[in-house]
């Protein structure tokens, strides 16, 4: 019963993320970095656990809803850049209520699996991480590796001669791996030398992020002059139990990968179970996407609470870990039971937002819509992290614009979090940011 | 077999060795060799023997003056010549690229048993090859009738479309032409010398293991592609032609590549445990329990596989052809 004074808290935090994953390119850790530094203060009137579980409400609420941002907005960050352009593609072909309900379905979906997970993850995520712990550095230049090796060529039809060919077709893959070389840069100054004020360093990748993934699809969406046709509600779903099931299956093995180890997100857990699991259809891939990025916020806070084997992943449960630490299998399962309730609950929120986004999109022209996302993008940096961030996110902008420019993977971008981390896990980023004369 | 899981192989080939596993806990990248011999073959092919091929007969058409029949005419005249000359010819044909996202599809049927050529415009589509709607326009379709005697293939239509178009080697072979999909793939990049030649580089570059680590990851590689209706040119130089495989799997059925992508993880979590100072895996409700559910679906899968096969019988050639146009997807796909 002493938990049950908890749910009010999670609930209150569920209601503030959703609004608040409305804005685009507004993290909930932005928000959860401020709210921590503020109960710092007030202890006497919040305690730990009520903190936590507003935290816990918080994530869950924005894991559910960023989707609606990214999709009629075209606004991503690191963990949705995968569902835009399907999402897109769906909105375009006038159903993207369709593609937010069936990435909310993956997510109901992963609130299911955590659910059965639960009284085993202790045993199975504390051994693996005893396991892993050493070999983390190369499993995620392996990820990178992968991630640079299985971009194929998209073009070298055209060409008198062979290295004509080679050249057409090298172009594009040639600025994907410049992307990532330069994303990387970036992210290893970001970590040693970052203009981002001190007070704020918690944000220090907002206005990377912002940079490289939603200012160029607004950028594209508003001189593409996109017009989004009239987008249609449907009462039922077009994808059986099997598709979902395969869906959610894949994107669980995504997210649970991405929330366990660091570094990796919910785009890049979910990519890779989807090669995996050969998925295929739009439909299971939105799905999927939609499990993975949720289990990946959520599963990795889920983890902090684990009784035997608590383990820190992902920005919320790193600040939170600062001032408060869980303790027993009561707090665990009443978090359990709490992201289960306020996923459903988020679904329900979601149902009404992406009604409210598609009587937007179709009553305002879309290029408006994108101008005033770019507004609120920069105003949102400015406002987080200053001139010091402005000058970030215009440095990160163009990186973020050849992937666009030359038909390149935008995931390619998450050099910026891929490179330091893997080089700081192997002892050289020292090294590297001394050859960069940033030390 | 997918990208991911001749990477996975790779690197689940790695782990074996105790030394690369104790080097790589104490901050060597040695197993990301496994990785990159894992997936080299399918790299030089399609990012470099692809676009080096020269091609004898070119069908380059244009979008808004397609000549349906011109193709199909130009086509079949090339199988004819090879019957006549019984030279070798390389058949190529590009995409029609309209915007920076749209192209113009279209498509080729090899129809073996009427001895034909048909040729067909299709819609413009995105690059996620969605149709344009209405864009499907009305077009005459090609046919053209071939008078060398064929070989039984691929008997679908192939679609072109986005990206990178097909290629096709005309080749005269036991009295008849064969019209091998895709030949500059599965060839020297598939070989046992390649294995032997990423290990020597390896070997040389950063020591033994890594050579040994690098050399099997490509042999894995090529062994898991026997395994499908396509072997490989395993001999070359030796030998000049792709083999037949086993005909267990096509590359890009879901199951068998969960199956090898979830046991290659377990593998490498295994041997990780197992070569760390104290290992903490059982492996009796490790392999027991744990990996239980992956041969439980291959197991299903033939099943079905079998069933399937029963029902419909189709040519070798064809389930060969059908799975170079599965694998060329896939790369289009990823």
């Amino acid at each position: 019963m002493e938990y049950l004074s908890l749910v009010p808290y999670a609930i209150a935090g569920t209601l503030l993320a959703s609004t608040l994953a409305l804005v685009p390119a507004l993290h909930v850790y932005n928000i959860a970095g401020i709210f921590i530094l503020f109960a710092l203060n007030v202890q006497q009137f919040i305690g730990g656990n009520e903190l936590a579980m507003l935290l816990l409400g918080m994530i869950v609420g924005y894991a559910m809803l960023n989707t609606v941002s990214a999709i009629f907005l075209g606004a991503p960050d690191d963990s949705t850049v995968f569902i835009v352009l399907p999402g897109q593609k769906y909105l375009l072909m006038s159903r993207g209520y369709e593609a937010a309900v069936l990435t909310g379905i993956g997510g109901l979906g992963g609130i299911l699996v955590l659910v059965v997970l639960s009284p085993v993850a202790s045993t199975i995520f504390g051994a693996m991480r005893a396991i892993v712990l050493p070999h983390l550095h190369w499993i995620l230049a392996v990820i990178i590796t992968y991630m640079l090796m299985a971009e194929w060529p998209k073009g070298g039809d055209h060409g008198a001669t062979g290295l004509a060919r080679l050249w057409d077709a090298w172009k594009g893959l040639g600025a994907g791996i410049l992307t990532f070389i330069l994303s990387g840069i970036l992210g290893i100054v970001l970590m040693y030398k970052s203009p981002v004020p001190v007070d704020m360093s918690f944000q220090n990748l907002l206005p990377a992020f912002v940079g490289l993934f939603a200012v160029p699809w607004v950028l594209d969406n508003i001189l593409s002059g996109t017009e989004i046709p009239k987008q249609h509600i449907p009462t039922t779903v077009d994808a059986p139990p099997g598709m979902i099931a395969r869906g959610v299956f894949s994107g669980a093995l995504g997210g649970l990968f991405a929330a366990f180890f660091p570094v990796v997100t919910g785009g890049i857990g979910g990519y890779l179970a989807g090669h995996a699991t050969a998925q295929r259809d739009d439909r299971v891939f939105i799905i999927s996407q939609g499990a993975s990025k949720f289990l990946y916020y959520v599963g990795a806070f889920w983890l902090f609470f684990l009784p035997a084997a608590r383990i820190t992943k992902g920005g919320m449960s790193g600040m939170l870990a600062t001032i408060y630490t869980p303790e027993g299998p009561g707090l665990y399962y009443t978090a359990v039971a709490l992201i289960a309730l306020c996923g459903v609950l988020s679904f329900f929120l979601l149902l009404g937002y992406a009604r409210a986004a598609v009587w937007l999109v179709e009553k305002i022209n879309y290029r408006y819509i994108s101008i005033a996302t770019l507004f609120l993008l920069i105003a949102l940096v400015f406002f987080f992290t200053g001139v010091g961030g402005l000058a970030v996110m215009l440095v990160a902008t163009p990186i973020g614009w050849l992937p666009v420019l030359w038909g390149s993977r935008r995931m390619n971008c998450l050099g910026v979090l891929l490179v330091p981390i893997t080089l700081n896990l192997a002892g050289l980023g020292a090294t590297v940011a001394g050859w960069l004369g940033l030390i | 077999m997918k990208g991911i899981s001749h990477f996975i192989t790779g690197v689940a080939v790695g782990t074996f060795f105790p030394d690369a596993v104790q080097a790589a806990a104490n901050g060597s990248f040695i197993l990301v060799l496994g990785g990159i011999g894992g997936l080299l073959p399918d790299t030089l092919d399609f990012k470099y023997a692809r676009f080096v091929e020269e091609p004898d007969i070119l069908v380059d058409p244009h979008p808004e003056q397609f000549e349906a029949q011109k193709i199909a005419d130009a086509i079949a005249a090339g199988i004819d010549r090879v019957g006549a000359t019984h030279k070798k010819q390389i058949l190529k044909c590009n995409t029609m690229r309209l915007g920076p996202d749209w192209w113009q599809q279209y498509s080729i049927k090899f129809d073996t048993q009427n001895g034909e050529v048909i040729v067909q415009l299709g819609p413009i589509v995105n690059t996620s090859q969605i149709p344009l709607p209405e864009s499907l326009r009305d077009s005459p379709e090609g046919r053209a009738k071939i008078h060398a005697p064929l070989l039984p293939t691929y008997g679908e239509f192939t679609t072109i479309d986005i990206f990178s178009g097909p290629s096709f080697a005309l080749e005269w072979r036991n009295g008849r032409v064969e019209i091998d999909f895709i030949p500059w793939h599965r060839q020297y990049s598939h070989s046992l010398f390649m294995a032997l030649l990423f290990g020597t580089i390896c070997g040389l570059l950063f020591g033994f293991t890594a050579g040994l680590v690098g050399g099997l990851a490509v042999m894995a590689h090529v062994l898991e592609d026997q395994l499908g209706y396509l072997g490989s040119n395993l001999l070359w130089p030796l030998t000049k032609v792709r083999s037949t495989g086993l005909k267990l799997i096509h590359a890009t059925d879901a199951i068998p590549n969960f199956f090898t992508v979830g046991t290659c993880c377990m593998l490498i979590l295994y041997n990780l445990d197992r070569f760390s100072p104290q290992p903490l895996i059982d492996p009796l409700v490790y392999w027991g329990i744990f990996w239980l559910p992956f041969p439980i679906l291959l197991v299903y899968f033939f099943i079905q596989k079998f069933r399937a096969d029963l029902l419909k019988r189709i040519p070798l050639l064809a389930q060969q052809e059908a799975d170079l146009v599965a694998e060329t997807q896939e790369v289009v796909d990823a």
